[in-house]
């Protein structure tokens, strides 16, 4: 097969160009790859695979990066690692006749999820938590932690590691990201130790001396001689290949017969203490930091699963978050609900004519960036800010959102005049609130409208967005 | 009634008063009280000329101030041991170094022993996981103490502030001591009928009977509660043999080493007895079955003109033998013949005797008093008002638990089965004849 050739047919492969094309000519190959049902490669060794998966995983485009990706072996064995890293192995002969319908099977069945991300309108995902919460959609499987030597934390997730440039810290902290949202629902697996100064899992556990810290110990049996009462270390008892008793000069012959070992002693070389219970220190490999094991990292280690929100978040982008908590703490309403509420108050205010409402929109620029810089702590401050609109509103107040940072108030029997008081004070409330947490003033652009007959939501939001949203 | 004893009494000739009460004229009399009361003036006076020389005992010993290791083996006494080493920080004598075994607890006593030797409170802490008996306890105590001498102690006793200072005292008097025994003393002699009656047995036995065993080169057992031995002795011995009896077994190994054991009464410890007579029946048991064991069996040697023959050993043995083991079936003996040939005056008989063992019994309390007197508290001065139960307990009580005892060990070598020691160990030591 010549390198980098698009493989037509019922299936629509593309197939990967082998180990001599430069990075480029892949990367070409690749975004005219972008409508290929999957991707096929061959390569000559397992470091040239790695760098291939790396390549496709880490492109942009979800149609690319969530691409199967179907390894075709041609002889020798492959590591664990590199089978998991791929959808599929083949051997070179099943790709000379038809694919296994079962492989196909599952190529559309990934397909089918992918596309339904397409359906979203997504472009390039350049948000790594998104991007693992896409893919754990597309594959719809648990990820399971791999214990590893290569990898600093002891355990790799080799499932999704071709997501990530090879900062593998970066793929525990996006895993503790989503787990903190609740993004993923966790199945414990193992436990670690892991160093408290630099995250490795490396670790050299050591007895040492509770008295000078030395690690230089010797340990003994104690031994009893049933017969005659006698208790000494083992040393004391051993004469050439035998262990005879210097009390009465019998030689031990069975355990548990004639004689027990009722505990261990410890023998400090360095101060000459004695002692059965050792301190217990632990030195990092890595940094070499040596600290005593419960000053260290315990951490448990588990599989990934996306949950229910993760999967809305697969779906809707993770930003979904804010809405989802203001959905639980304010009652957000669908769009289209809010529109019938909308509908609704206009016809009664034209009827009768003497009240005034008011809708307030409020878009809060930049709050999708929020976790970036504030990782884990997001939650928290989003559930400030729910409890800053939830403070502002009053129980006769609607509220909904056009996406994730436009949001839609409305004020029930409020001219636009006292609106413009809930106006400032959310405005500022929001803007020092993140300031607070971001060290920045936010982007808040906000607007007041008489709610009238006049008034034509779905257009009125067409061009407020078309107005502050350039791109 | 009375009436007709008095006059039972008054009407009795001389040959008739020994036919009638022999075992106490013969024996509990002579031995129990004229005895005592002829050696304690000579010891009393001889304590008081030796003043100097204590003065310059004690001279030696804090100016050498050698280490001495206190050793506590023992099973779930943990509970005890922070008063314990507490107490031993008020010893006037400071240079201790606090050995404890734990010999298998399944209590808490780990976690307290760790946090004591953590603290500093204690030098040593070894736990055994599984339990060996006392005698393996204290062995390793024994090994993995450093001192000049050791000091066997109870978990759950108290020392007077100079206890250890005064049991040091004989080892720097005469180079051929090798052990000296404490005073055990009743430490909750008022918590039961039971404690006070100990209480009184503990004077007149231990306090006064060892002094006196002590002068006379006798004295056959230091107490395992509160005993200082010299560790080249120790180490000579190998420490202890297993037990039930460890104490009196070590002991008259020493005695065989032809090394002097000695008491001091002056050095006193406090000790928690049996709160029930139930209890005590199976403490005293074990403790009659291990004379059987131990004397008549173990070491019957020291009865045999060997050229290890020595005759304070051969009195020590023949002395308990007699006074403990045949008097003991003597006493049925005597209560065979009275019922049989002194029927009738079966009442007045039991009344004499009654107040015969009672006055003999103040005899020897005084003699106690005497002997003790700057040691003593003002509570033990009252147990006098408890001493006329004392026919009942030792006449009785006591002899119907050592009667069984001595019969079991005969004949069933019931000391091997005791559950004191683990299974383990019995089955070997009695397969080996020890």
């Amino acid at each position: 097969m010549s390198e980098g050739l698009l493989i037509t047919g019922d299936q629509n492969p593309l197939h990967l160009p082998a180990k001599k094309s430069t990075d480029d000519t892949l990367w070409r190959s690749l975004d005219v790859g972008a409508d290929a049902d999957y991707f096929l490669f061959e390569v000559s060794s397992e470091s040239e695979a790695y760098r291939v998966i790396g390549l496709v995983r880490q492109k942009l485009l979800p149609a690319i990066y969530l691409k199967p990706l179907i390894l075709i072996n041609s002889g020798g064995d492959l590591s664990k690692s590199l089978q998991d890293q791929v959808d599929f192995v083949i051997s070179s002969q099943q790709l000379e006749q038809q694919l296994p319908a079962k492989l196909l099977d599952e190529v559309e069945s990934i397909n089918r999820r992918i596309d339904a991300l397409q359906e979203q309108r997504l472009k390039a995902d350049t948000n790594m938590a998104l991007r693992v919460v896409r893919y754990l959609y597309s594959r719809d499987r648990e990820v399971e932690p791999v214990a590893s030597i290569q990898n600093r934390g002891g355990y790799t997730f080799t499932g999704i590691e071709s997501l990530f440039d090879g900062h593998d810290q970066s793929i525990w902290q996006t895993l503790d990201f989503l787990n903190s949202q609740h993004l993923v629902q966790t199945r414990f697996v193992t436990r670690t130790h892991q160093c408290a100064s630099c995250g490795c899992a490396f670790l050299n556990f050591k007895e040492t001396c509770p008295q000078c810290e030395s690690e230089e110990l010797d340990a003994d049996d104690l031994i009893h001689h049933f017969r005659c009462g006698y208790t000494a270390e083992l040393s004391d008892f051993r004469q050439e290949e035998r262990l005879v008793c210097p009390k009465c000069d019998q030689t031990l012959r069975h355990i548990g017969v004639d004689y027990d070992k009722p505990s261990m002693m410890y023998h400090c070389r360095s101060c000459d203490h004695r002692f059965q219970e050792p301190e217990i220190a632990t030195t990092c490999f890595d940094c070499h930091r040596t600290a005593p094991p419960e000053n260290q990292i315990h951490r448990n280690i588990e599989a990934y699963k996306l949950s229910m929100l993760g999967v809305n978040a697969a779906l809707y982008g993770l930003d979904s978050l804010f809405a989802s908590i203001l959905e639980r703490r304010l009652q957000l309403l669908p769009l289209d609900v809010f529109e019938r509420f909308i509908a609704v108050e206009k016809a009664r205010i034209g009827r009768y004519k003497v009240s005034h409402s008011s809708l307030l929109l409020i878009d809060i620029k930049g709050l999708e960036q929020i976790y970036l810089t504030l990782g884990e702590r997001t939650s928290e401050v989003y559930e400030e800010l729910a409890n800053l609109f939830y403070a502002m509103l009053r129980s006769s107040d609607l509220i909904s959102s056009r996406n994730e940072s436009l949001f839609l108030m409305l004020l029930t029997e409020t001219s636009p005049d006292d609106a413009k008081i809930v106006e400032g004070r959310l405005s500022s409330g929001v803007g020092e609130l993140l300031k607070a947490s971001l060290g920045a003033s936010p982007d808040i652009i906000s607007q007041i409208v008489n709610v009238d007959t006049a008034l034509d939501l779905t257009a009125y939001l067409e061009s407020f967005l078309s107005e502050h949203h350039a791109e | 009634m009375l009436n007709d004893t008095w006059d039972f009494i008054t009407g009795l000739s001389a040959a008739q008063l020994v036919s009638y009460f022999w075992p106490f004229f013969l024996f509990d009399l002579t031995r129990y009280v004229v005895f005592d009361v002829l050696i304690l003036t000579l010891y009393l006076p001889r304590r008081k000329r030796n003043k100097q020389r204590r003065a310059e005992a004690r001279r030696l010993l804090f100016h050498e101030k050698p280490l001495v290791s206190v050793i506590v083996p023992g099973k779930n006494e943990g509970k005890h041991i922070p008063s314990l080493a507490e107490s031993l920080t008020r010893q006037t004598y400071k240079k201790l170094e606090i050995v404890i075994v734990d010999d298998g607890s399944d209590d808490d006593t780990e976690i307290i022993c760790r946090k004591l030797h953590k603290d500093g409170k204690i030098d040593q802490y070894v736990r055994n996981e599984v339990r060996g008996g006392k005698a393996s306890a204290a062995n390793t105590a024994l090994y993995y103490s450093t001192g000049k001498y050791v000091i066997h102690l109870d978990a759950d006793s108290e020392l007077r502030y100079d206890s250890i200072e005064t049991i040091l005292l004989p080892f720097y008097m005469d180079a051929n001591i090798a052990a000296v025994g404490g005073d055990i003393r009743v430490a909750n002699l008022n918590q039961t009928m039971a404690t006070r009656t100990q209480a009184i047995e503990y004077f007149k036995g231990i306090s006064t009977g060892r002094t006196v065993s002590s002068m006379l080169g006798i004295l056959r057992i230091i107490a395992g509660a509160y005993g200082a031995f010299r560790r080249d002795t120790l180490d000579r011995l190998g420490g202890w043999d297993v037990g039930p009896g460890l104490d009196g077994d070590i002991t008259m190994k020493i005695r065989k080493l032809g090394l002097k054991v000695v008491h001091e009464p002056h050095a006193v410890c406090y000790t928690n007895v049996p709160t029930s007579f139930r209890k005590l029946a199976r403490q005293r048991f074990r403790w009659d079955r291990s004379m059987v064991r131990f004397r008549a069996r173990k070491h019957v040697d020291v009865l045999m003109p060997t050229s290890n023959f020595r005759l304070s050993n051969f009195i020590a043995t023949v002395e308990n033998l007699f006074y403990n083991l045949f008097l003991n079936f003597k006493w049925w003996f005597y209560v065979a013949q009275v019922i049989f040939f002194y029927g009738a005056l079966l009442q007045h008989i039991i009344v004499v005797n009654y107040v015969l063992y009672t006055l003999a019994n103040l005899a020897e309390f005084l003699v106690a008093m005497v002997l003790l007197r700057k040691t003593l508290r003002k509570q033990d001065l009252l147990l006098i008002l408890y001493l006329p139960l004392m026919p009942l307990y030792t006449g009785l009580y006591l002899r119907i638990v050592r009667t069984y005892a001595y019969i079991m060990e005969f004949i069933h070598k019931a000391s091997y089965a005791d559950r004191w020691n683990p299974w383990k160990v019995s089955r070997v030591v009695k397969k080996d004849r020890l």
